[in-house]
């Protein structure tokens, strides 16, 4: 018990701020949590926010789990969290003096986004950031859709976008929320497509269409059965069916303006709002030694391709510059790119080195103008090194200047010239179309023609057997026809006409034919008394052996 | 190689020196002479898909967008998964007047209409059934002919075969059946009820339309547009675009 206690009591008190998400629009609720761990405190701590947001206490709970004789006892403030204003706000940070030791908890930043686009009746809606940019600007395509019925499934067909490309580093974004609009709660979804401007003119992105498949709740029936009861609104059960309807946005119309005339030589190509920041890693260096510069530029353009301009070439000093890291979002509708150039520079003298103010000419949409950003200057002192060192010839290169490709103007695509131009339509082929199965198919007629002429010849021997076995009753027509039936046999076995069938030929099959024949001779002309079935049984026997 | 050695056979080798100087004038700069002789590449039998390409840029060149249209279209149909025809024909679409649907690439359930060609379409036919056919041939000749039964090793191959054929067939059949568009080539036209005085204009279309076309004759043609409505132009004022047709002279712009 003892040893229970002091565990109890050793356990550190902890506070922490929990929320779902650092993403707002200005609406939205959230449930935020002050959480106590192994603390005391009395009534209720306050939370304080910026002003784009508001706190409301909703309720505490406390909790008291046991394990390995350890027990944690864990009380959480439930808050309400609404956003009122866009942009990026604290939550936070808490203080608290409980009864064992002052308790902090770290103030979280959330970014508040504006509200859903108004859409009246329409369940979805699609717009632009900026319906009429200048070529090479990022615009964001949104597509929101709200409902406020069960959704089982939702899936959207994204619209060409003709006149624009795709933002090369920054991929679609999608989010989910719910809002609360005179009393009624809606779940809005919005895709954020980021789309670099590239074809002069007026455009139109087509309507994107969205299939929504929602849960439809049926009635109740007068007469339900038992098992209706059992599974009626069930969440495990299909009933209630499911509805799919298709929605679509309307065109949204897009001017993509040329960029105006007077651009400026050394222009960058970066079409947005920028701005660029230097940190050095060091300010003192020897001779011999380099310093790495770390230019970080930030804007809502695009960067891809995005390359340092290169220093005078009588500068005191050589630059390499590593490939940029750009990394580029679409953030709450709002496209943000950055991107981090590390340049080392290495001085070629002694003395005071000051490295000029990176200047990059850059349009500005917002501003309609060509404007310049700049990162300051950077003043580095460089004491003399080792003797020799930094008394090399430069070897810098003349300088990086490739820039993303400007598109100018537009025109037709040209024919790539083939090898041999032949009559590519189908009348062309007909020939071949036509004979190629034509072969097979006659081949085949003809197999099937022969084979079913040759299904219908009859085979005598077979026909011979047959009247055998229905010969007539009448012992002397009997005997006839067995005589027939057997002088056919023998002629179908040498080859020979039953007339011209004599002993001389039936001597010739062997012993027991012309001895059956003898019998039949006999028979006809009644010199010895032989019986009708034995012969019937013998020219029988003489049948099945001919096959 | 099989499908490789169908397509060179029905290639029927007509090299166009027409088709080359064609190219050569529209590099110089002379799209008047390329017109006339990529008309006479198509007229000596080379009705490919790069003729109509190079067609269709020489008449936009010289600002005869609907011509051009036509051209490109009857490109696209010989050769569907041609991207650059494709890319030519959406940006003439944009300075359309008309706000009409395009001619739709394939019809229900016969998706691959938009990405094979009907002569592609065709061969494939032409050549799965020669395929089932043969193994129907050769089950029988193997049975002689005595008239024995053939056994059933092979049959469901040949069905495959057959059935995939003529689906492909009729898919053929059905594309050349849709390719019966036409396209407006004046700079607009008017689409009267009937023919004579006493049909009412009923709505009038500008360069660049594309309609179905039901009927024609040497001066009027009959046409339908995707909403159902139908009426009688001036056959003049269209270019068809079925490949296998002529291509007539670009025309001199009037209302019609």
């Amino acid at each position: 018990m003892i040893l229970y206690l002091l565990m109890s009591i050793a356990a550190a008190a902890q506070l922490t701020l929990e929320l779902e998400g650092r993403e707002m629009v200005v609406g939205q609720t959230v449930p935020l949590t002050l959480q106590l761990v192994n603390g005391d405190v009395r009534g209720r701590p306050e939370i304080p926010v910026g002003d784009g947001l508001v706190v409301q206490f909703s309720g505490r709970s406390s909790q008291t789990v046991a394990v390995n004789f350890r027990t944690t006892e864990v009380v959480r403030f439930s808050y309400e969290l609404r956003a009122v204003r866009a942009g990026d706000w604290a939550v936070g940070p808490v203080d608290l003096g409980t009864g064992r030791d002052a308790l902090h908890a770290d103030a979280l930043v959330v970014s508040v986004g504006n509200a859903p686009e108004e859409q009246g009746a329409a369940p979805v809606v699609a717009s632009v950031s900026d319906a009429e940019p200048v070529l090479g600007q990022v615009v964001v395509y949104r597509f929101q859709f709200r409902h406020d019925k069960p959704l089982v499934d939702a899936r959207w067909s994204q619209p060409a976008f003709d006149g624009f490309v795709a933002e090369q580093l920054a991929e679609s974004t999608q989010r989910e929320y719910q809002i609360e609009e005179a009393g009624e709660a809606f779940t809005v979804q919005t895709i954020d497509v980021p789309l670099v401007a590239a074809g002069v003119g007026g455009r139109s992105i087509p309507p994107a269409v969205l299939t929504a498949k929602y849960r439809d709740k049926r009635r109740r029936r007068s007469n339900r059965r038992s098992m209706d009861d059992l599974f009626r609104d069930s969440p495990f059960g299909a009933v209630g069916g499911v509805r799919t309807v298709t929605h679509a946005t309307d065109s949204v119309p897009v001017d993509i303006r040329p960029l105006p005339d007077g651009a400026p030589a050394n222009f960058s190509g970066l079409v947005g709002r920028f701005k660029i920041t230097v940190k050095a890693e060091e300010r003192q260096l020897a001779l011999g030694e380099s310093v790495t510069l770390e230019y970080r530029i930030t804007g809502d353009g695009t960067l891809a391709g995005f390359r340092l301009p290169s220093p005078d070439a009588d500068a005191a000093f050589r630059v390499y510059d590593d490939a940029a890291e750009i990394k580029a979002q679409v953030r709450d509708g709002r496209f943000v790119s950055t991107a981090l150039v590390r340049r080392a520079v290495v001085p070629e003298s002694a003395g005071r080195l000051r490295i000029d103010a990176l200047r990059i000419p850059i349009f500005n949409p917002e501003s309609g103008r060509y404007e310049v950003v700049a990162a300051p200057a950077v003043r580095i002192q460089v004491s003399p090194g080792d003797e020799g060192a930094g008394v090399v010839s430069s070897y810098a290169d003349a300088g990086e200047t490739k820039r993303a490709v400007t598109a100018l103007g537009e025109d037709v695509l040209p024919v790539t010239t083939p090898d041999s131009v032949g009559d590519a339509t189908l009348q062309g082929a007909w020939p071949v179309v036509l004979g190629l199965p034509t072969v097979p198919f006659l081949t085949w007629l003809m197999a099937l023609i022969v084979g079913w002429s040759a299904r219908r010849r009859v085979d005598p021997r077979v026909a011979l057997l047959k009247r055998l076995g229905d010969l007539p009753a009448e012992p002397t027509a009997r005997l006839a026809a067995i005589e027939s039936i057997f002088l056919e046999l023998v002629g179908l076995r040498v080859g020979a006409t039953a007339p011209s069938v004599d002993r001389g030929i039936v001597a010739t099959l062997g012993e027991e034919p012309l001895g059956l024949y003898d019998a039949l001779v006999q028979a006809r002309y009644g010199g010895v008394q032989t019986s009708l079935d034995g012969l019937f049984t013998r020219v029988l026997g003489f049948a099945e052996a001919s096959e | 190689m099989i499908w490789f050695l169908l397509m060179q056979l029905c290639g029927t080798s007509l090299a166009s020196d027409a088709f080359e100087q064609g190219l050569s004038a529209t590099r110089a700069g002379n799209q008047v002479e390329a017109v006339s002789l990529f008309r006479a590449a198509l007229a000596d039998g080379a009705r490919a898909p790069e003729t109509y390409h190079g067609l269709g840029n020489a008449l936009y060149r010289q600002g005869h967008r609907g011509a051009a249209m036509a051209a490109w279209r009857r490109g696209l149909l010989l050769a569907p998964r041609d991207g650059d025809i494709a890319a030519n024909l959406t940006r003439a679409q944009r300075d359309n007047q008309d706000e009409l649907e395009p001619p739709a690439s394939h019809r229900g359930a016969f998706f691959w209409q938009s990405a094979i060609s009907p002569k592609e379409g065709g061969l494939l036919a032409s050549f799965l059934l020669a395929l089932g056919l043969w193994v129907l041939a050769i089950r029988r000749l193997r049975g002689g002919f005595r008239g024995v039964a053939p056994t059933r090793r092979g049959s469901g191959i040949a069905a495959l075969m057959i059935g995939l054929g003529l689906v492909l067939g009729l898919s053929t059949m059905d594309a050349i059946q849709q390719r019966s568009g036409a396209v407006i080539v004046v700079d607009s036209v008017s689409v009267r009820s009937a023919l004579g005085p006493e049909g009412v204009e009923l709505f009038v279309l500008h360069e660049g339309a594309e309609v179905q076309l039901i009927e024609i004759d040497a001066t009027q043609a009959l046409v339908a547009l995707k909403d159902g409505r139908k009426g009688w132009l001036a056959a003049r004022a269209i270019i068809t675009t079925d490949p296998a047709d002529s291509f007539p002279a670009p025309p001199v712009n009037a209302p019609g």
